[in-house]
């Protein structure tokens, strides 16, 4: 999605955008602030530059929006994922949601490219366009899914799937359990030095995957 | 750093007088043209990032020229509590594994940043969001802040310097552990100081901090907050969310992780956060550590044997500075006919003469207005009250006026019937009940007094007569925790007077003192055996 990032880049801070700086695990915000300092851009301006985000955000939206296509061909799906996200969402009193360093309408635009976006309430998930951190954004999230449904925080099981030790951690910080699954950034030993409460090779095993999460959101 | 040092020993801060045509009166003046001319976005701080609040806007106005807004803030929402508890969460291993001296430099700095470039800014802030004076604003925002920072890093070293013996042959230690989980830190509107010792007490200690504001006071917790981090503390120590309080209650009373909460406000909502920990009691990880200062109806009880060149300084300024806004402030009095007969024309002459109006503007007034339209009805329905009663005669003030400001004069009501509730309900205003009561009654009357209301926070005997004094010292045992003998029941200062009450006034920890400090730790005793015993048995054994 680089050519994306440089285009909206382009129309909202009027130069080029020639350094690309490390985008994966991190939050469109972060992305942002890093490709402004990485390319020279004089952040003194008015209002400094979070003034800038909004616009960004919107840009790269639209953007993605018009290259949607590209979505298909450049993105890349992992086996399981779909049938994964259509068996837990047949389990009772079962909510998903993302976490995600994208905003909320691009996190809408690439799940949909996949045909996902309809096991997603994107209502009670949280976003890069938020200023927390992992962990805290979690937290944030686990509040408008008790909000949603009425339920009280303490009371709300919830279980992180995770792609990298960072996001392990992030569960332990926002009250949730981890689900840790490699194939992603991170190898199973990796993710598995992290403390996971569980450790999957991928998602092609979707029954025990099932039984995982069921387990998990077990009342204690 | 491997080192025993030694912190800093405390001094009172000296308090500055900004007489006419002094310099500080002059930067103080530029502070508050300044302040007045901004419309602050008061944000909260989650994480370290300052955003507004999501909910409905709340402006915040000049109590004395409210339709002057000085700022507007946001009501937290459930989801902006929460933030501020997982961003406290996210922040807790490393703010806990940070040495005392290194957590100690963060406030001291903070002091002295306060007592220097810091000052006219929070107390500019706290005379144009809370209506002080000068001087009720330096003893307050400056001052008495200061040396809540000094004084409670030397107490909290003092605290972590108590140790366990050790017989021969083992080390007994003893350490004292931040609590696990968060402190909900609670401030009230009338105190700049208490805005800035309730979060940061705890977090001393190593503790990290919900901080909810009042909303009328959230001018100057803006600039506290500023002032944080201009001493270094980190992101998520310390949280501030703003607003009424609602989703506070919904989100961060039931967590699990609430450790603590420091608390100074009215009873009522004392006694609501209370019964909320007790409903939830079976959800916490810890029991919470309760702490609360609430109201007070404080009492000055003068002996026909009293010195009456002090009294009406004594009176006035114990019940009508700061409007009588203070927890400590006098608000019942009892004279006998002997001194009421030669003191009372002069007092209530002194009474009518006090200046009120708009302090930010005349710096050289006596009192400001009450904090919002809310005090100033509750004011304003005990006076008329006080009128339609029989058993009542209103001395002095009875005037209130909302038009610009919200002032209530200084009023003194004579009222007969020792059990009215003039002498039992805290009105929290420039309003002060006289009963007169006849010479040879002086220990009737202090037993009557003693309990006449449900609080016991601050109190004073005035008298020359030893076997007098004693004889309060005694009696009113449980009517104060704070008592005073021949001054005003007010103006407690950290390191002197520790402060606080019992009874419906509070959990009497004292706030700047090492009483207060023992509550937002939990201790761990250590013991290391150094040469353990070969074999489990006794020689009784045989």
């Amino acid at each position: 999605m680089r050519g994306a990032y440089v285009e909206a880049f382009g129309v909202v801070v009027g130069r080029p955008l020639i350094q690309l700086p490390q985008t994966a695990g991190r939050s469109e915000s972060e992305v942002f602030f890093d490709a402004l300092a990485l390319n020279g851009v004089d952040t003194r301006i008015d209002g400094g530059p979070e003034r800038l985000l909004d616009p960004f955000s919107a840009e790269l939206a639209a953007v993605l929006a018009a290259r949607r296509d590209d979505l298909v061909s450049q993105g890349r799906l992992m086996p399981g994922a779909a049938e994964a996200l259509a068996a837990v969402a047949k389990l009772e009193g079962m909510a998903q949601t993302v976490l995600t360093g994208n905003s909320k309408p691009n996190a809408m635009l690439k799940l949909r490219a996949f045909g996902l976006d309809g096991y997603v309430d994107f209502d009670i998930g949280g976003y890069g366009t938020e200023a927390y951190p992992r962990g805290t954004l979690l937290g944030v999230a686990r509040q408008r899914a008790a909000d949603k449904h009425g339920v009280p925080l303490a009371d709300l099981a919830t279980v992180y799937v995770a792609d990298s030790p960072v996001d392990v951690h992030a569960a332990r910080v926002g009250g949730a359990a981890s689900l840790a699954v490699a194939g992603g950034r991170a190898s199973a030993a990796e993710l598995r030095e992290a403390g996971p409460d569980a450790v999957l090779p991928d998602l092609t095993d979707t029954a025990g995957l099932v039984n995982l999460i069921a387990r998990l959101t077990e009342a204690p | 750093m491997d080192a025993v040092t030694r912190t800093p020993v405390p001094v009172n801060e000296p308090v500055r007088q900004y007489q006419p045509g002094s310099h500080e009166r002059a930067v103080l003046e530029s502070k508050i043209k300044e302040l007045t001319g901004q419309r602050a976005e008061l944000t909260m701080t989650i994480g370290g990032t300052q955003q507004m609040a999501a909910g409905e806007p709340i402006e915040v106005v000049q109590p004395h020229n409210r339709h002057h807004v000085l700022g507007r803030l946001g009501n937290a929402t459930s989801v902006d509590v929460a933030a501020a508890i997982y961003a406290a969460k996210q922040a807790a291993p490393a703010w806990r594994a940070l040495s005392f001296d290194d957590r100690a430099a963060i406030f001291l700095k903070a002091a002295d940043l306060l007592a220097g470039p810091w000052r006219a800014t929070l107390n500019a802030a706290t005379m144009l969001g809370q209506s002080k004076s000068p001087y009720q604003a330096e003893i307050d925002a400056a001052a008495e802040l200061i040396d809540f920072w000094r004084y409670n890093v030397y107490f909290a070293r003092r605290l972590l310097s108590e140790q366990p013996e050790s017989a021969p042959g083992a080390w007994n230690r003893m350490e004292y552990r931040p609590l696990e989980g968060f402190v909900l830190a609670i401030t009230p509107f009338n105190f700049t100081s208490i805005a800035g010792n309730l979060p940061t007490a705890p977090a001393l200690l190593g503790n990290v901090v919900i901080w909810k504001p009042s909303p009328t006071q959230q001018l100057a917790a803006h600039y506290l907050m500023r002032l944080f981090e201009a001493a270094g503390l980190p992101p998520g120590v310390i949280n501030l969310v703003t607003g009424d309080g609602q989703a506070v209650s919904q989100v961060a009373l039931p967590h699990p992780d609430l450790a603590g909460i420091h608390f100074t406000g009215s009873t009522g909502t004392f006694q609501h956060l209370w019964r909320a920990v007790g409903e939830n009691i079976g959800r916490y990880r810890n029991y919470p550590r309760v702490v609360g200062e609430t109201g007070g109806k404080d009492f000055v009880i003068v002996h026909p044997s009293a010195e009456q060149g002090s009294l009406a300084a004594i009176l006035i300024r114990g019940a009508f500075e700061y409007q009588g806004q203070k927890c400590s402030a006098a608000s019942r009095a009892y004279v006998p006919e002997s001194v009421w007969a030669r003191f009372r024309d002069d007092f209530l002459a002194q009474v009518e003469s006090l200046t009120i109006g708009d302090v930010t503007a005349d710096l050289s007034l006596f009192m400001g207005a009450v904090i919002d339209g809310r005090a100033f009805a509750k004011h304003a329905a005990a006076i008329e009250r006080a009128r339609s009663r029989a058993s009542i005669n209103v001395l002095a003030g009875g005037r209130y006026d909302d038009a610009d400001g919200y002032f209530v004069w200084p009023t003194v009501l004579e009222c007969s019937d020792p059990a009215d509730e003039v002498f039992t309900t805290e009105y929290f205003g420039p309003i002060l009940a006289v009963h007169v009561y006849p010479d040879s009654a002086y220990e009737q009357m202090v037993a009557q007094a003693a309990d006449a209301a449900p609080y016991a926070l601050t109190g004073s005997v005035v008298a020359t007569d030893r076997a007098a004094i004693a004889h309060a010292t005694e009696a009113l045992r449980y009517s104060a925790g704070n008592f005073y003998i021949n001054d005003k029941p007010t103006g407690a200062i950290v390191g002197q007077q520790p402060f606080g009450g019992a009874r419906a006034s509070g959990t009497d920890d004292k706030a700047g003192s090492i009483f207060n400090l023992t509550r937002w730790v939990s201790a761990r005793a250590i013991k290391e055996l150094f040469v353990p015993p070969p074999d489990y048995r006794y020689p009784h054994m045989g």
